[in-house]
């Protein structure tokens, strides 16, 4: 495993009473987009507060590039950044302004140059004199891109970036991220609630449920490791030897007329199943596989509340 | 502490000044609305038999600015970051805590400057006060002490804001006004009732007004004795605002509080 950007060790918070992040450990290696998952109330928001220092943690500890974040936080955060959905630059200001603070704040060399470089770059430097409120969700989206990039971080934390942009900009501001990792090397914690661009864009995936890691996998892994592949066969006729054998093999399976079969199954259990099916006397004339998405091992999680683990 | 920092939200300062109408009126167009209806009440006053009284009036007036513009400046600046969700991007970029709000007295300081000047400039020829009567080195030793005052009382407010969230923002504009009742901004101490007289030399603008109102109207003597005990109330004051503040500030982190604002 290549270096460690980010290495955060049984990290605690608690508000009063209840425990919102409890004793959570992983690291983010160089290069590497890991997604952090959860459903309401998990503790992603509350685990990226205490990463980036505006909320305390109660125990563990977090390192950055190997440096105990507590105790060299401006050396940590000159080179990390972030952006949200959630937050915005100042409205009144133009974009210009905005990112002229912003250089200043991370001390940029050239700042006025490097932000002209990067607004070119997303594709908006004709926005630069344009105010900042007056920008569409997803003008917005690439400006917060280009504020978290002006420092050249080697680590990015993203909220939920493209919550509440359409499918057209998200689908853009996704390639954007993709192109980001792949030209910049950079690594990324990424949240979002929405499977297919977690999917699309992590390399990890982290499950946090009550606090805790229930999950850590890749997409692929976690997909394999918890859902279930759904089959949808069409048979010439469902026999009775068919039916015996379903039955037999206890399988999760509905007959929804006569000359079809649905089977739950997991998906390393589907060539067996099908021999089997096929050995029973029934002829398969078509075959289609569900195999589970990322949201099928989100709405796992959900409605499972801490019973799986 | 770094200058490119300092700089970087004093830029912001700066930008948000020129973008914002009702920071302008706020700076710019009360103030000087009240000297020009003080100065008017100072006239009336000069033709009765209390003739210093309206100068005593104007000039607590014109020094009311300087406290009020640096608290205002130095708790407004944080609140536009509230409002437009913008905090957490600022305090999460490589920035001491202690280069914000140098920064923020910084811009009040020059807030202040610019009230003074185009105030006492207003004074002097719509109304004939001189700001200077009281004497150079009266003015900038309460100019100075107004200053660290307002920017206690200021930190103090942010503080109870961060922890406390933004339904209480009515104190960055209120809070200031507690003082000045007691601190004799407008009319000699002994004006208040004894017990209250106490109550009002242990705020450190009190004696600050009393060394200006001496340099007034005894031909510029400076109340040496008067403005040292007022710095030395000022420094304890402006100790425990800061503690006050930096309390606040790790609850707010603590209780997670300071993300909450902004939601």
């Amino acid at each position: 495993m290549s270096e460690a950007i980010l290495e955060v060790e049984n990290l605690v918070k608690n508000y009063g009473a209840f425990r919102a992040v409890d004793g959570i450990s992983f690291a983010i290696p160089r290069g590497r987009v890991v997604g952090f998952l959860g459903p309401n109330g998990a503790g992603k928001t509350t685990t990226i507060q205490m990463l980036l220092g505006i909320t305390l943690a109660n125990g563990g500890s977090i390192r950055y590039f190997g440096r105990d974040f507590a105790r060299h936080r401006l050396d940590c955060l000159r080179r990390i950044n972030f952006t949200s959905a959630f937050n915005t630059l100042l409205g009144r200001i133009t974009v210009w302004e905005n990112l002229v603070i912003f250089g200043g704040l991370y001390g940029v060399a050239n700042a006025r140059k490097t932000i002209r470089a990067l607004l070119d770059e997303f594709e908006i430097g004709d926005l630069a004199d344009a105010f900042y409120k007056n920008l569409s969700a997803g003008q917005r989206t690439r400006v917060n891109l280009v504020k978290c990039l002006l420092n050249d971080p080697e680590i990015v934390l993203m909220d939920e970036p493209t919550a509440s942009l359409d499918p057209d900009i998200s689908d853009k501001t996704l390639s954007l991220i993709e192109r980001l990792k792949r030209e910049r090397g950079l690594s990324i914690l990424y949240t979002s609630h929405n499977m297919d661009e977690v999917t699309r864009i992590c390399d990890e995936v982290i499950f946090l449920d009550h606090g805790r890691i229930v999950a850590q996998d890749t997409p692929d892994n976690l997909t394999r490791r918890f859902a279930r592949a759904s089959l949808r066969l069409r048979l010439e006729g469902a026999s009775a030897d068919l039916v015996a054998h379903l039955e037999a093999e206890k399988l999760d399976y509905t007959l929804p007329d006569a000359h079809s079969l649905v089977v739950n199954t997991a998906e390393s259990l589907i060539p067996g199943l099908l021999f089997g099916i096929a050995n029973a006397g029934s002829r398969i004339v078509d075959i289609e596989i569900e195999k589970p998405t990322l949201e099928d091992v989100f709405l796992d999680f959900a409605r499972n509340k801490g019973e799986r683990r | 502490m770094r200058i490119h920092r300092i700089v970087a939200v004093l830029w912001q300062e700066w930008y948000v000044t020129i973008h914002s109408t009702e920071v302008i009126v706020d700076i710019f167009f009360h103030p000087l609305l009240s000297i020009v209806l003080f100065g008017f009440v100072s006239q009336f006053l000069s033709g009765s038999d209390q003739s210093q009284a309206g100068k005593i009036l104007l000039q607590g007036l014109l020094l009311w600015q300087v406290i009020w513009i640096v608290q205002y400046s130095v708790t407004l600046g944080s609140l536009w970051n509230v409002w437009s969700r913008n905090l957490s991007n600022m305090f999460v970029a490589p920035m001491m805590v202690r280069e914000y709000l140098a920064a923020q007295l910084l811009s009040g300081i020059v807030k202040a400057v610019a009230i003074v000047v185009l105030g006492g400039a207003m004074a002097k020829y719509l109304f004939g006060f001189d700001v200077l009567d009281m004497g150079a080195v009266p003015l900038l030793l309460t100019f100075v002490n107004f200053v660290f005052f307002g920017f206690a009382t200021g930190i103090a407010v942010i503080g109870v804001i961060f922890r406390y969230g933004t339904r209480i923002q009515a104190l960055a504009w209120g809070f200031i006004f507690v003082f000045q009742p007691l601190s004799a901004a407008y009319f000699p101490v002994s004006v208040l009732p004894p017990a209250l007289r106490w109550i009002a030399y242990g705020i450190p603008l009190t004696l600050s007004y009393e060394g200006a109102r001496h340099g007034l109207l005894n031909h510029h003597e400076v109340a040496w004795g008067m403005f040292g005990l007022s710095f030395a109330e000022n420094a304890v004051y402006f100790a425990l605002c800061s503690l006050l503040f930096a309390h606040l500030f790790r609850r707010s982190r603590d209780t997670g509080q300071f993300a909450r604002n902004e939601a």
